[in-house]
């Protein structure tokens, strides 16, 4: 049982993170037959499509909605693009991608460090595109290895290893919308 | 017979947010939700990232961009339709925004303890976050929904529950969710055949 690092509430973890599919076979073949993680439960909503449940620890959770009418796939909109630039050494194809406000632009799965050569090559291996493994790092040290994959409706996944997460470093003050306006306008970052 | 895992997955990692506001995020997580942020940078084209701890290695990765697409409901998420005055329950979003486009996020759901959702929706409340009632999800009548015991018809069968859901809104009107499961999911529990995209040609 994940502890919650809340102060207010016992949140125990992302209990499910739901997303949309455009063919709810291509992702069970995909979340379960490929990544494993079993499908638990499947409902019929009504005559508007399906949600179907996939299990990936105790307290975490990728659900799919399938719609009977749904709008198409929108790369860098309703998520990150996977084909929008290209990999370099320090980042890889897709994460440097936008995506719209309100939009997920990706979802993070946690593995061991030492597993992350192993499970990329397995995932080749099943015929899926991977990145490199690429060490996020800057002036405050490393903090997370991982690679990025794309599922059936090109949502962009990644499996990921945290090396630290150090508290209070580089603590910046959040910027507010207006502050989008006034960085647009001068063309260039203002410092905080 | 239980087999190893194809994957050691210790949880998700993060999930990375695209948001409109900073500070607003950042009062929503730490004051409201009180997860510890964890960690921030300025991104090279002079955007933020924000770290925000869930629990034990779940993190929630907020991104914020000088210049993005604004907040596009019904296509990358969809939004929160209020609190209906009269019955409690979530509203229907505007037309044409409740289901969001393939390979988007719709809504994300944190787990919680089943006991403690009566008390989690108060305490939401008193801290300004339009929070709907508890949704007990009860299927019941092979097809028919209701939201809560006391809605069901007295001669009801086929009665089921397995999640408990309260929903309200992150700064961003995206759908945000406490959900409990109230029972273990069982190998019954997988009965539809998954549909196909072509299913929708078919009607």
């Amino acid at each position: 049982m994940a502890t919650t690092r809340s102060t207010q509430y016992d949140i125990r973890g992302f209990g499910h993170v739901a997303l949309v599919c455009n063919d709810m076979q291509a992702t069970v073949d995909f979340y379960e037959g490929i990544l494993g993680f079993p499908l638990v439960k499947t409902l019929e909503l009504g005559n508007q499509g399906q949600h179907f449940f996939f299990e990936v620890t105790e307290n975490d959770g990728v659900a799919f909605f399938w719609f009977k009418n749904v709008n198409a796939q929108a790369p860098g909109i309703a998520s990150a693009d996977w084909n929008a630039g290209e990999s370099t050494p320090g980042s890889a194809k897709g994460l440097m991608s936008k995506a719209a406000v309100g939009a997920m632009h990706h979802l993070s799965f946690g593995v061991d460090a030492d597993n992350l050569e192993n499970y990329r090559q397995r995932l080749v291996e099943a015929g899926i595109e991977v990145t490199d493994i690429i060490e996020h790092s800057d002036e405050a040290g490393e903090r997370i290895t991982g690679f990025y994959f794309r599922d059936p409706d090109g949502i962009v996944l990644e499996f990921s290893a945290w090396n630290s997460i150090s508290t209070g470093s580089q603590d910046i003050r959040p910027a507010s919308a207006s502050e989008a306006a006034s960085r647009r306008r001068d063309g260039v970052p203002i410092t905080v | 017979m239980t087999s190893a895992p194809r994957f050691e997955v210790k949880g998700i990692n993060h999930l990375a947010l695209v948001v409109g506001d900073m500070a607003e995020t950042t009062r929503f997580y730490t004051e409201i939700l009180g997860l510890p942020r964890v960690r921030s940078r300025e991104l090279a084209d002079g955007g933020q990232q924000s770290f925000f701890e869930v629990s034990d290695g779940s993190i929630i990765s907020a991104v914020w961009y000088p210049e993005t697409p604004t907040a596009d409901p019904g296509i990358a998420f969809s939004p929160f339709g209020g609190v209906d005055p009269n019955t409690g329950k979530h509203m229907a979003p505007p037309r044409g925004t409740k289901q969001s486009a393939a390979g988007s996020m719709h809504h994300l759901a944190f787990d919680v303890p089943l006991e403690k959702q009566e008390e989690y929706k108060e305490r939401l409340r008193a801290a300004g976050v339009p929070v709907t009632e508890v949704n007990h999800h009860i299927a019941y009548g092979y097809g028919k929904q209701a939201s809560h015991p006391r809605e069901l018809p007295a001669d009801a069968e086929a009665i089921d529950e397995f999640v408990n859901s309260i929903y309200f809104p992150d700064p961003d009107g995206r759908t945000f969710e406490f959900a409990a499961w109230t029972r273990p999911l069982v190998r019954d529990d997988v009965t539809h055949t998954p549909a196909r995209a072509a299913r929708r040609d078919d009607s």
